[in-house]
């Protein structure tokens, strides 16, 4: 089984990057093979909205830099966990810019789920999804609003299932761990 | 005379000038102007490419009195570009600056319904008031390829949506809050989504296929990666 955690933190001193290890290490556990992605290292340009991976090159990108690579790697993925500290609700810039650059996965085509317009996939496997934010402090709207993106997401990528969590404020790395440990242990 | 100064509309398409948020920019650009209120309109993407230019960008967004984000959706949310000017925005404007503004935001989106643009909106409502912005309201706009290349005005289809924006420009240049009416009406579907769901679920196939490029005119579905 494959993972790819998209690790979308800011700065190298953030929780974030200590869950990221363990993530690792529990997923390296159940042996899983693990990909990390820290996507403030990586040079990624941002998506231009050109539809070229629909139209021009189906199902790749046309800007030929590192986010191809991790693009395919997501589409081979079972499990995508995606890290990010919890921007005005969202996805920091850093998993955004990535975010954006999934789109090659999906067709053009359109389908209805719950009577809403969705897009249709290009593979038939589509990997669960694990997202877990951070915010400095306790904040119901962003969370809500985290939750929600999350659910939504998963709704357009057609993952099986989306599992969402949220820390804010004092952290405490052993509760997290714990935390984080169950969500995997459902996923496995 | 409006007592309004400084108008200022991001344009936050990557697509930047050949953009439906560029269409929608100009359009109320043109309603500031006509009404002696000069408006500017930056393009985000040819700002974000250095730390300079973005530096500069957020100053200017800062010293606005009326900001107005016109931004496509990308993966039910803002695009990364813009979320960047955001972040930037929330790092550089700390107490020092403490001048009214207010913030508008107007997203559209591919699918036809309007409401994919909720989230989206309520993140640009919490940036607001996490800046101390005085938000004035998202406008939703599904279905917005149509929009691409017309001319609003004489756009049928976009005639609630020039009705909406109007509404707002005027409560802008009095000085009144944006009315919720104005939200709600500029936010209308462009078409009843019954009809326009169908269309897109059953031709689909053929509407982006003559998009295609000759070269890969049959190969919509290919699977470039062995998984
Ligand atoms: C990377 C990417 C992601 C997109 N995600 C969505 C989406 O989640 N929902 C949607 O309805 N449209 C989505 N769209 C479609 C755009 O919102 C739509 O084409 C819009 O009209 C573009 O506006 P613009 O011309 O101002 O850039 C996406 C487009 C791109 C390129």
């Amino acid at each position: 089984m494959k993972a790819v955690i998209l690790n979308g933190s800011n700065e190298n001193e953030n929780p974030l990057n200590t869950w990221e290890k363990l993530i690792v290490e529990i997923l390296d556990n159940y042996g899983w093979q693990v990909e990390t992605v820290e996507l403030r290292n990586k040079k990624l340009a941002t998506c231009i909205g050109c539809f070229g991976c629909w139209i021009k090159t189906p199902g790749e990108c046309i800007l030929k830099d590192e986010g191809r690579e991790i693009c395919k790697n997501v589409a081979r993925s079972d499990l995508l966990v995606l890290l990010t500290p919890l921007t005005f609700g969202g996805y920091s810039f850093e998993l955004k810019k990535m975010m954006d650059r999934l789109i090659p996965n999906l067709l053009p085509l359109f389908t209805k789920i719950n009577g809403e317009m969705h897009h249709k996939t290009r593979y038939e496997k589509k990997p669960k999804l694990l997202a877990i934010g951070y915010n400095f402090q306790h904040d119901e709207e962003s969370e809500r609003i985290f939750k929600e993106l999350v659910h939504r997401n998963a709704l357009n990528m057609d993952n099986p299932t989306s599992y969402v969590e949220v820390v804010a404020g004092e952290v405490n790395d052993i509760i997290v761990g714990e935390e984080i440990l169950r969500n995997i242990e459902v996923i496995s | 005379m409006s007592e309004i100064s400084k108008v200022l509309l991001l344009v936050g398409s990557p697509k930047g000038e050949n953009s439906v948020s560029n269409n929608i920019a100009s359009y109320i650009l043109e309603k500031f102007n006509e009404n002696g209120v000069k408006a500017e309109k930056i393009f985000i993407v040819k700002e974000v490419r250095n730390d300079e230019a973005l530096n500069e960008l957020v100053l200017q967004a800062i010293d606005a009195e009326i900001l107005i984000l016109v931004s496509p959706l990308y993966v039910d949310s803002i695009p990364a570009i813009n979320i960047k000017v955001l972040e930037e925005f929330y790092k550089v404007k700390n107490d020092s600056y403490n001048k009214k503004q207010s913030f508008m935001t107007i997203f559209n989106c591919g699918f036809p319904e309007p409401h994919h643009n909720d989230l989206a909106i309520d993140m640009c409502k919490k940036f607001a008031s996490d800046t101390g912005l005085k938000w004035m309201g998202g406008v939703t706009i599904g279905m917005g390829p149509s929009l691409e290349g017309k001319s609003l005005e004489r756009f049928r289809l976009a005639k609630n949506l020039c009705t909406g924006l109007d509404m707002a420009v005027d409560a802008i240049l009095k000085g009144e809050t944006v009315p919720q009416e104005a939200i709600v009406i500029a936010s209308k579907p462009l078409m009843p989504l019954t009809i326009v769901k169908f269309v897109m679920c059953n031709f689909g196939r053929f509407m982006w296929g003559n998009q295609m490029d000759k070269s890969v005119k049959g190969n919509m579905f290919d699977r470039p990666y062995e998984l």
